[in-house]
């Protein structure tokens, strides 16, 4: 095993991805002990690496899959691997992981340090709800172990769920013990298309009996514009064909089933970074039309999707800082907290993952950084400038 | 008493004098939890009757420097709730209103000391309930499953507390008042609602709530399966998890635990010749599709060995078996004065090798197991019968305790699935966590509690922090050498921070 981007003459070799823990901590504590600003990168393909006045350190040379235990639902996995990766290796042991988030090829870490899930975050939770432990290093290099491999675990304080979501601003993550699931016997995608309110009157009625679908999606297709809805129910064969019913007649819409794999949820995901800024936000469904109407008015030419089940909205398009920070604010005088997810760094650095709009939070966030990152070593703008 | 007059007058003025217990026989009912191995008498006992009292009651504390233990009904399992002769309780029993229903976005607000079960029954007229369901939920607040981070039977399905809490005001210990998280479950930040839920008390107090509501399933079918072999069983549990469908709730019943059942006033109906029965729940919307899956659960209960496979659909025969296992505890109780139920997590693959473990524990220290878990989780809960009157009896239940949670451990597992860590656990805390993770923790605290008052000494125990210091030869923090063990004043407690990860 390689011992990593510090070579013997203590030069920090970033182009030499490190591939074990060590290593890993090794070079954050020495960038860190030079006070040099570092940012943690995936497949890239995410967020743009261009803050010029941070080093960037890889993950690529940390992808292995640790562990599969299908029996107890449990994988292990270095942060460096992809989705995709991970897929293909899970398939064969009939067992998943129900996180698919915006973006194509993520690796783990970056899924788990943005805390983001797509269209099955509705149903069956958000990728914080499918990690069990995590392994990270802080900004001072020092190595933790959160959680642990078992689905139910309250043993001392929940640093996982600190830790994703916090955009790795209080350590970067190594390797994660994640959740899985036996595959369902049945995994169907129903779509239809039509104006927005009707894909949202369908949606609401679906949700009104009390159905609650892995997804339940309305959305914007590519190029067109007209709106779709795509549902996603999953289970035993029988539950599947009463829901795909409950489904049709309750929405009134003439649903069409997609021929699996259902390309619906890849081309969400490919659309969620189409353009360079990527948002989500809460959302309540009593007012979901306004809501919808204010986004448009406020962030116009981009594309969303809204979650129904969670509820949640997820925006991407092109859009300044100035048009970011007012319409983060107007959002939150009405309760809905708004995370920009990706920005190029400029603006990003300006308008910060979060914004400072709840007393007393960015007190105590900024109080765990000072214990974890005591230098800001790791260059991430949680709140804006 | 250590705590001054002018702080308990103080807060005499704010809750009224008949809101502030400081008798020795009223302060009696607060010197113990469900766990019956500690008892600790607390300076006095506070019982605010609103948001804006606890709020006010936090300040005067957090100004003169003592340290408080919030509490609700008391039915904890780990001593997080007990107090010292220097602290004071706070107990929030009277902040019990449910503030709004909301049936469209499907969400509860609620003060902290709301019982878990009448969440539920008030939710119903709009067909929906509150998932985490202890079982002590006919006793237990929603405030104290915040702290413990609660789940229950059927959390299998549908996750435990901290999956379903989306919102929380919370006290901070030097009274600041926070809104942490959304209606929708958006985060104004990173997740401190997650970061929140399972801090035991140490974080500060909640006194608004958030929490998701989910629509009553209108089909449910009750499975139980009677066993000869443990063995057998438990790799039913395997064969069920595996095969994609997932019942509402899957729980075990032991032997020993079955006879205790069925001779007590809870009598389900299990058979007592039985090695051990599963409960297997399930729910769903309609009845064929369910009842299609539960006939492809009955065949593989069969197919692993079990006996007899028995199905309740009406209510009231559903829920005689649900009684057995719910009142588990209670009939347990009746054998002997005193009941350790003890609490702790496995991988779900090893339960057949675990269980013949603990009964080998139990045997070597001649004591009583029963076992009565959520299955389908691993999550254990091994009891044991004890006289706390017999010193030599309860120390082979503290040795035979010790040496269970060391075999979950290496099996994989953790100390502590539902119950927390409180005062019971702090000593297993070093086995499962080395000194840097102990160490974040306490960092993590120190972020929300700089001065160490709330709920002090639990949950992170600070002598493997004090080794830490000593060996790096660093300056070990001034009051470091805490009383472990006992719940103890702030004092106890090394600062957080950066200082305390060391040079």
């Amino acid at each position: 095993m390689r011992e990593a981007a510090v070579d013997a003459s203590g030069a920090v070799n970033l182009d030499q991805p490190t591939d074990s823990l060590a290593g890993f901590a090794n070079a954050l504590k020495t960038l860190g002990d030079r006070r040099q600003r570092v940012r943690i990168s995936g497949t890239g393909g995410w967020c743009p690496l261009d803050d010029a006045s941070a080093s960037v350190l890889s993950t690529a040379g940390m992808a292995r899959i640790i562990d599969i235990r299908p029996a107890d639902l449990v994988a292990t996995v270095e942060a460096g691997v992809t989705l995709p990766a991970l897929e293909a290796a899970l398939a064969p042991h009939g067992v998943w992981f129900p996180v698919d988030p915006p973006g194509v090829s993520r690796t783990i870490g970056s899924i788990l340090a943005s805390g983001t899930s797509g269209p099955l975050r509705g149903g069956m939770g958000s990728a914080r709800d499918h990690v069990l432990g995590l392994t990270f290093v802080t900004g001072s290099g020092r190595v933790v172990h959160a959680g642990g491999r078992v689905v139910k675990n309250v043993a001392g304080f929940d640093l996982t769920r600190l830790v994703v979501g916090s955009f790795g601003a209080f350590g970067a993550i190594h390797s994660a013990h994640l959740r899985l699931r036996a595959r369902p016997r049945r995994d169907v995608t129903l779509n239809a298309t039509g104006t927005r309110d009707e894909m949202l009157r369908g949606a609401l009625a679906i949700k009104d009996t009390g159905l609650n679908p892995a997804a339940l999606e309305v959305y914007q297709p590519p190029g067109s514009d007209t709106w779709g809805l795509a549902i996603r129910l999953m289970g035993s064969e029988p539950a599947v064909k009463a829901d795909e019913e409950a489904c049709r007649s309750s929405s009134g819409l003439s649903l069409v089933s997609e021929t699996p794999p259902a390309a619906t949820w890849p081309r969400i995901a490919e659309q969620m970074v189409a353009g360079p800024v990527t948002l989500r936000m809460g959302a309540a469904l009593k007012n979901v039309d306004a809501l919808l109407g204010t986004i448009d008015a406020e962030l116009p030419g981009g594309r969303l999707t809204l979650t129904c089940g969670a509820p949640a909205i997820r925006w991407c398009g092109a859009a300044d800082t100035d048009r970011l920070q007012r319409f983060r604010a107007r959002m939150a005088d009405t309760g809905l907290p708004v995370t920009l997810e990706r920005a190029p760094h400029p603006i990003l650095v300006q308008v910060g993952h979060f914004g400072e709009y709840r007393d007393g939070v960015a007190g105590i966030v900024r109080r765990i950084r000072d214990g974890f990152d005591p230098d800001r070593i790791l260059a991430v703008p949680l709140y804006g400038d | 008493v250590t705590v001054s007059q002018q702080a308990l007058e103080a807060i005499e003025g704010i809750v009224g004098r008949r809101w502030v217990r400081r008798a020795h026989a009223e302060l009696e009912t607060f010197a113990s939890d469900g766990l019956p191995t500690r008892h600790s008498k607390p300076a006095a006992v506070v019982l605010p009757g609103d948001r804006q009292e606890v709020i006010d009651v936090v300040r005067v504390l957090a100004h003169h420097g003592v340290p408080f233990v919030a509490r609700g009904a008391g039915t904890g399992l780990s001593g997080g709730a007990l107090a010292d002769p220097e602290s004071v309780n706070v107990a929030l029993t009277r902040l019990s209103r449910i503030l709004t229903i909301d049936p469209v976005e499907r969400r509860a607000v609620v003060e902290p000391g709301v019982v878990n079960v009448r969440l539920s029954q008030a939710a119903a007229v709009h067909g929906l309930f509150y998932a985490p369901d202890p079982s002590s939920q006919t006793a237990c607040t929603i405030g104290g499953n915040i702290a413990e981070n609660a789940g229950g039977p059927h959390c299998f399905k549908y996750g435990v507390t901290s999956n379903h809490v989306t919102a929380l005001e919370i006290v901070l210990p030097d009274g600041e008042v926070v809104t942490l998280g959304s209606e929708s479950g958006e985060p104004w930040g990173p997740d401190l609602v997650g970061a929140f839920v399972g801090s035991e008390g140490m974080f500060g107090i909640a006194v608004r709530i958030t929490v998701r509501l989910l629509p009553v399933a209108p089909c449910v079918l009750t499975l139980l399966a009677d066993f000869t072999s443990l063995r057998r069983a438990g790799e039913a549990v395997s064969a069920i998890v595996e095969s994609g469908l997932i019942p509402a709730a899957l729980e075990m019943i032991d032997k020993n635990c079955i006879q205790a059942v069925e001779s007590s006033i809870y009598a389900a109906g299990y058979p007592t010749d039985a090695a051990a029965v599963l409960l297997v729940e399930l729910d769903g919307r309609t009845e064929g599709p369910l009842g299609e899956e539960a006939g492809a659960i009955e065949q593989m209960l069969i197919d692993h060995g079990a006996r007899s496979v028995r199905t309740a659909t009406e209510a009231a025969e559903r829920a005689r078996l649900w009684q057995g296992r719910k009142k588990a505890f209670g009939a347990l109780g009746r054998i002997s004065p005193d009941l350790v139920v003890q609490d702790a997590v496995v991988p779900r693959s090893v339960l057949p090798d675990i269980l013949e473990e603990i009964a080998a524990i139990a045997e070597t220290y001649r004591l009583t197991v029963s076992n009565v878990f959520h299955a389908g989780d691993g999550n254990l809960h091994p009891n044991l019968n004890f006289d706390r009157s017999n010193p030599e009896e309860l120390e082979r239940v503290e040795r035979a305790s010790g040496e269970i949670m060391a075999a979950c451990v290496r099996a994989g597992g953790t100390i502590t699935g539902e119950h927390g860590v409180g005062i019971d656990k702090l000593r297993y805390m070093t086995s499962i966590f080395d000194r840097d993770t102990l160490t974040a923790m306490r960092t993590l605290r120190h972020a929300f509690d700089p001065a160490g008052i709330s709920n002090p000494g639990k949950v992170v125990p600070v002598h493997s922090c004090r080794e830490w210091w000593a060996a790096r030869g660093a300056n070990m923090p001034a009051g470091t050498a805490g009383r472990a063990g006992t719940g103890r004043g702030p004092a106890a407690e090394a600062p957080g921070g950066a200082e305390a990860w060391g040079a």
